[in-house]
């Protein structure tokens, strides 16, 4: 199948400052993906370059296997943007009639039914709308294209809790129904930590690591333990984060074949340690693990 | 899409509509009192002379003075149109983000821009030319009065500058111009009040080049000569006059000092006043010459729109967000 966006050597730059750089993934279809880094790391940027509302400075990027800038693309994308871009002037019932107006295929009824939950008049301007409302309307608008993938940038991040709540309840049911795949991107991991499948860490502009959230989660482990044996699981293992006191260590580790942790308390990771410890090493990489491990068996 | 242009361009073409309206009334009004002065006063057949039909031709131009103002403002139609239509084609979506929005829906961004552009362009030309029509219509009595106070019936003046601009095809190219050049600023500047000034700075010097520099001499004028202090073969037939000059006998320019002059000379600059054999030679661009000049300067300014047009196509696809 084809992956919902491969990008390759991605990199958009703004004058001599790269927003994005040697940006190379896979996004599979059919997941629920989240985009997460802190701000600055380059995920508008991406999504940007995935919709065709930003030209490639290097590289390509590929979304369901085509040119995202073609028109023919475009109508199997939804977009939602960072700041729910929706015309003020307009009425709720007009900017549903709007994506009929620019889609050929469009659901007016099914789209008035989720903004029936809005609990607001379709008369109702859009400008007047509370955040919750406006965000519940721009995603409904992006759902009734009926897209086989939908990009939403930072949804969440200037919705209150029960907002948020809701606009993920939304998507959820939407997501249950059609099968489609959903790219989220936030700088904060706990809004996405309970709905995704798959994981890309950007930072720095680059991506850090990406993978399946079960597959990443296997893959690392915290040990507490006594100080003197950390150098052994080390020499092994990477060290994605340690802390030390005198007599203890504590440490992340992505474990790299057979673990022998005699002594050793282990405990599993949750995904927002991953993340943080990760954020926190922007030196470790994929690409640079696997570097130091080819490099480790020689010796 | 052209729905979606339609609602968005609703308000500014209804606010346009009631304007050309109420303009249109205010016309037809002030047009039914002027055709009714000139008839009562008998400026249209007046053979009184200059001392005589000069008096009407002032009488009439300070009872209409405020109707004449009005009319220079159609001057501003074009700016206003390229400020207002089109500055904000582009960067009012970009200024507020929903260019993301369009952008990423089906339409791919080349119909949305054609779209968008080629409907208020067609706006535009429609109300520009039926604010021209009904300009030439409005100010019709005023060719009796106009030109330097000659009173009288005269083939009207309507290639000399203070005209000429608002007559013909020239008003809507100088809007599709003013609207392409507002177009195309605003991609560039990307925030609407920025582009608006843009729009205006950029509108204003080719109008002028092309009124001071290109429109006297595209086509080469015509020159006519004729004895110092006798009245021009061509008078009344109207003629742009560019420029005239006084020659000796030979064919040289020669000063005459005014002011040494005697009184008599000074009133009526008889043929004796001036040195023996003095000629007068006007340079002018004659009235046939209107419709050609019309066709140059429309060309001209469509060009340059097409240009600029062709730059926001461009621009837009290639270089914006």
């Amino acid at each position: 199948m084809t992956d919902a966006v491969e990008a390759v050597g991605l990199g958009r730059r703004y004058g001599r400052k790269w927003a994005l750089q040697d940006c190379t993934l896979s996004l599979p279809s059919e997941r629920v993906i989240g985009l997460v880094g802190p701000n600055g790391a380059g995920k508008s940027t991406l999504l940007h370059l995935a919709v065709g509302l930003l030209q490639p400075s290097a590289g390509e990027v590929r979304v369901l296997g085509r040119d995202p800038r073609d028109p023919g693309t475009l109508a199997r994308v939804g977009f939602v943007a960072q700041d729910k871009p929706l015309y003020g002037h307009f009425t709720v019932a007009e900017t549903l009639r709007m994506g009929g107006w620019l889609n050929p295929a469009w659901e007016y009824k099914l789209a008035e039914k989720r903004v029936a939950r809005l609990d607001v008049p379709l008369t109702q301007k859009v400008g007047k709308l509370s955040g919750g409302q406006r965000s519940q309307l721009a995603l409904a608008l992006a759902l009734g294209k009926r897209p086989e993938l939908l990009l939403v940038d930072e949804p969440v991040s200037d919705l209150d809790p029960l907002a948020r709540r809701d606009f993920f309840r939304v998507l959820m049911e939407e997501v249950a129904e059609s099968g489609m795949t959903v790219v989220l991107s936030s700088h904060l991991l706990a809004d996405l930590e309970r709905t995704c499948e798959h994981l890309v860490l950007l930072s720095r502009s680059r991506v850090q690591f990406a993978g399946d959230t079960d597959d990443l989660l296997a893959r690392h482990r915290m040990l507490t333990g006594p100080r003197d044996a950390a150098a052994a699981i080390e020499a092994t293992h990477t060290v994605v984060q340690a802390d030390y006191t005198e007599r203890q260590a504590s440490v992340m580790i992505r474990v790299n074949g057979p673990l022998d942790a005699t002594g050793w308390q282990v405990r599993n990771v949750s995904l927002e340690d991953l993340v943080l410890a990760y954020m926190a090493a922007p030196h470790l990489t994929d690409d640079t693990i696997e570097t130091a491990k080819k490099e480790q068996v020689p010796s | 899409m052209i729905r979606l242009t339609w609602r968005q361009a609703r308000p500014a073409f209804v606010t346009c509509a009631a304007i050309l309206l109420a303009f249109a009334a205010f016309a037809v009004y002030t047009e039914r009192e002027m055709s009714s002065y000139i008839a009562a006063n008998g400026l249209a057949t007046c053979t009184g002379g200059e001392s005589v039909c000069g008096v009407l031709g002032e009488a009439f131009k300070s009872k209409f003075g405020g109707v004449l103002a009005v009319s220079q403002f159609i001057g501003f139609v074009p700016v206003l149109i390229g400020a207002f239509w089109g500055a904000p084609l582009i960067a009012r979506e970009i200024e507020s983000g929903t260019h993301r929005l369009v952008w990423t829906q089906s339409v791919g961004r080349v119909r949305w821009l054609a779209v968008k552009a080629g409907t208020f362009l067609l706006a535009a030309a429609a109300l520009c030319a039926i604010l021209t029509w009904l300009m030439t219509w409005w100010l019709h009595p005023l060719q009796y009065v106009q030109g330097g106070g000659t009173v009288g019936p005269s083939a009207g003046d309507r290639i000399s500058p203070n005209v000429f601009s608002f007559m013909g095809i020239a008003p809507v190219a100088y809007t599709l111009f003013a609207f392409c050049v507002g177009a195309a600023a605003g991609a560039v500047v990307k925030k609407v009040v920025p582009a608006m000034v843009a729009a205006i700075i950029l509108y204003v010097p080719p109008r002028i080049i092309m009124a001071r520099s290109v429109r006297p001499s595209v086509i080469t004028p015509e020159t006519v000569s004729f004895p110092a202090g006798t009245p021009s073969p061509r008078t009344g037939m109207g003629d742009w006059i560019l420029s005239n000059t006084l020659v000796d006998a030979a064919g040289h320019p020669i000063n005459v000092d005014y002011q040494t002059m005697s009184a008599a000379c000074q009133k009526t600059m008889g043929p004796s006043c001036y040195p023996a054999g003095a000629r007068l030679v006007d340079t002018y661009q004659s009235l046939a010459r209107f419709w050609p000049l019309q066709f140059i300067e429309a060309g001209v300014f469509v060009g340059l729109g097409t240009l600029c047009l062709a730059f926001t196509v461009w621009w837009t696809m290639r270089r914006v967000s």
